[in-house]
């Protein structure tokens, strides 16, 4: 493909871009990560041979720089990151709370998943996407994506049955599944 | 947040119903919690992807080298100058327009006069400028050039120079680079007519690495507006349209009103030959007993002028706005711009009121216009006309073939000698209402709508469809941007969402593509990150690369700038 044809193609979903590294690496490191997918798109912009092509193969090479990056950076960090700072629905909520407590240990569960099931939980969710975009980007079957999805949400239930069970504040009387 | 139609929808497709039913619950707390998150990441999204545009946009002039650092990141805009200080508290921001209401505005200013600021400006033969000052503020990434090396294909842009200033004010110009010398910028600023905050105006002689402060003909606290154009032919010969907020300072029947008891301003129109050293008032054509204005004609390329010395010699055109807004008419000067006479009678003769566009050739004495039976505007039948002895002679070739002339542009076929005549002609797909509640046509913005004569104007053939990737659609509100010394035309191309309206504050850059007659698809040139205020297109000699300067605007709520840049290497 030619480099003067790489901005009028990759243009129309650098929005997707942008939104699909805020979902998976936090809004803070979105930019650091999609400024990183996109040079390394120009880079290998020569072996890209169809033009209708263009937006899962940088999708998938703004996954994979998340994925990368989260790996440098450790899930640790990622936590702190997503407790404190992301603009979750949280930051509406007082801390100390019990929605408080429990957004958080949404958060933490989302991060304790395995990687797999974080980018579907992140891209289902965050980014918005459909199991077949999702697909698409991941180049796995529609069907895979949502069966990883039910496992996720499943295994996010018992991750959060087990918290809220160790964290649930003890002046109030109302229990998570209330909440 | 969606509804719960929705979530049911979506719960229903990912197979959730068959999970227990506090993992159902978790599906849709977190439905609800992440279209909450994008609803509060949004803003954070958008700048990101306006930044992601303009690292696109400036990645596509290069190629990686070997030694390509892993990540580039975006510099800062080359010109930022905040606004001085307290203006935000009494200079209201105008009302932002989608693109297509640009340039309706820009016709309602010709046509009603209501608004006051004026562009003026001159564009060689070899040379085509966009003067859009009066279009809306808006959000547009700043610039940054990227050097490359010259070869066969276009380098990156490069930085000349910083302008050095940048103002939110409604009333300033733009810089004018001198098109037969791009190293001659002038610029002026000046604060509306209710400041009487004292105009200025500078120019720099080597592309903006020094600048010097140039006087202005009248008391600069007087100036509410002040227009800068330069001689396509002569970079000293320059033309300074001025408003002057001082009743008396104004000839009783040169004095407009401002409306509702806030008194009178004129506008006045000086000439210098010396770079501004000195300045006398235009030797301007009177119309209606009053002498009007040079202006830029701003539905079209912009004013064109032959330095061709075997053609039309050293004669200038430019459109000329009469007093109050009275008319719009072609004139010319045959001594470089000192004295200035009509050069559209036999038109008006032949029925038309108005010239509302025009284009010459550089090679000679040919000028096309286009007219009307009564004022221009959009939804108005024009009829174009043919002078083949620089403004002397018309004859009418007939009306075009729809009522949405976006500019027109000669240029010549460097293989075949043909000349050829570009009009960007788009149809009218729909009727819809501006801001003010006046109907406009809603227009194609087909590339195909971009036409080309080769036989002067007797018959028309469309450009294609083909080489524009999908998603992308012609900028006809600033029309052809000139040509290539191949005889192509040049188009501005933006993502669909900003031509149609629907996403015109995040402007985020554009691609300019070249066709001729012959190809079957268009092809990249370059691409731009933010808004073209003016494009030079100097075409070189025969077998050498032409060359572009370009003045971008970036108009944001912090204040508007402009990058100053050049590309070399364009074929």
């Amino acid at each position: 493909m030619e480099y003067e044809r790489f901005a009028p193609l990759v243009t129309p979903h650098t929005e997707l871009m942008a939104r699909v590294a805020a979902a998976l690496v936090g809004a803070s490191d979105a930019e650091d990560a999609a400024q990183e997918a996109l040079v390394r798109a120009w880079r290998a912009w020569p072996g890209l041979r169809d033009a209708e092509a263009t937006r899962p193969w940088l999708m998938q090479i703004t996954v994979n720089v998340c994925r990368s990056q989260l790996r440098q950076h450790g899930l640790r960090a990622r936590f702190d990151d997503l407790s404190e700072s992301e603009p979750l629905s949280t930051q509406e909520l007082a801390p100390g709370t019990v929605d408080h407590v429990n957004a958080l240990d949404l958060r933490r569960a989302i991060v304790a998943l395995d990687d797999d099931m974080r980018v579907v939980i992140a891209l289902r969710f965050y980014a918005g996407m459909d199991s077949t975009e999702i697909g698409e980007l991941l180049g796995i079957a529609p069907a895979t994506i949502r069966g990883r999805l039910r496992r996720a949400l499943l295994r996010l239930r018992q991750t959060l049955d087990g918290a809220g069970q160790r964290a649930t504040p003890a002046h109030t009387t109302t229990s998570r599944k209330d909440a | 947040m969606p509804s719960e139609y929705e979530t049911d929808a979506a719960a229903q497709s990912d197979g959730i119903h068959s999970l227990p039913a506090n993992a159902q619950e978790l599906y849709q707390t977190l439905t609800r919690e992440g279209a909450a998150w994008r609803g509060t990441a949004a803003p954070e999204i958008e700048r990101i992807r306006q930044r992601l545009n303009a690292q696109a946009a400036l990645l596509s002039a290069e190629q990686p080298a070997d030694d390509a650092p892993t990540t580039r990141r975006i510099a800062q805009p080359l010109v930022t100058v905040s606004a001085p200080s307290g203006y935000e508290e009494h200079m209201p921001q105008r009302p932002t327009a989608a693109p297509h209401q640009r340039a309706a505005g820009l016709r309602r200013w010709i046509t009603t006069g209501v608004t006051l600021a004026l562009i003026a400006g001159f564009v060689g033969a070899l040379a085509l400028t966009h003067r859009l000052s009066n279009a809306p503020q808006k959000g547009v990434t700043g610039v940054t050039g990227v050097n490359g090396d010259t070869g066969n294909k276009p380098t990156g842009w490069v930085s000349l120079s910083k302008l050095d200033y940048a103002t939110t004010f409604s009333a300033n110009d733009t810089p004018a680079i001198a098109p037969s010398d791009h190293n001659v910028v002038y610029e002026t600023m000046a604060q509306g007519l209710q400041e009487h905050a004292p105009a200025s105006m500078s120019a720099t002689r080597d592309g903006g690495k020094t600048w010097r402060t140039l006087a202005l003909p009248l008391q600069a606290d007087h100036i509410g507006y002040a227009g800068i154009s330069v001689s396509p032919i002569n970079p000293q010969v320059i033309f300074l349209s001025l408003i002057d907020t001082v009743s008396a300072d104004c000839p009783a029947n040169r004095l407009e009103s401002m409306g509702e008891g806030a008194g009178s301003f004129c506008r006045l129109e000086y000439t210098s030959v010396n770079g501004g050293a000195s300045w006398s008032a235009a030797n301007l054509p009177l119309a209606n007993g009053v002498a009007g204005l040079l202006t830029t004609n701003v539905n079209s390329a912009g004013p064109i002028v032959s330095n061709s010395a075997s053609a039309q010699g050293q004669r200038l055109l430019s459109s000329f706005m009469c007093f109050n807004f009275g008319c719009t008419r072609l004139v010319s000067s045959a001594d470089g711009g000192v004295t200035w006479s009509f050069a559209d009678q036999q038109m008006l003769a032949g029925g038309a009121k108005n010239v509302c566009d025009y284009t010459a050739s550089a090679t000679s004495a040919t000028v096309y216009a286009t007219t009307a039976a009564g004022q221009c505007g959009y939804g108005v039948q024009n009829t174009l006309w043919v002078s083949h002895d620089a403004g002397a002679n018309w004859t009418k070739v007939g009306d075009l073939a729809t009522t949405n002339e976006r500019g027109m542009v000669m240029g010549q076929d460097s293989a075949t000698g043909a000349s050829l005549l570009y009009m960007g002609l788009p149809r009218t797909t729909a009727m819809s209402k501006d801001k003010m509640g006046d109907p406009f046509p809603v227009i194609s913005q087909s590339p195909s709508d971009v036409l080309v004569s080769v036989d002067g104007g007797q018959t028309w053939q469309h450009a294609p469809t083909r080489g524009i990737p999908a998603g992308h659609s012609v900028y006809f509100q600033i029309g052809p941007l000139g040509t290539l010394r191949d005889g192509s035309v040049l188009m501005d191309f933006i993502p669909t969402t900003s031509a149609n309206g629907a996403d015109a504050d995040n402007f985020s850059g554009s691609a300019i593509y070249a066709w001729k007659p012959g190809d079957a698809t268009w092809r990249y040139i370059t691409s731009v990150s933010a808004e073209i205020d003016t494009l030079l297109v100097t075409p070189a000699a025969s077998g050498q690369t032409d060359t572009f300067n370009a003045v971008l605007v970036n108009r944001s709520g912090q204040g508007t700038t402009f990058a100053f840049i050049q590309q070399v290497g364009i074929r």
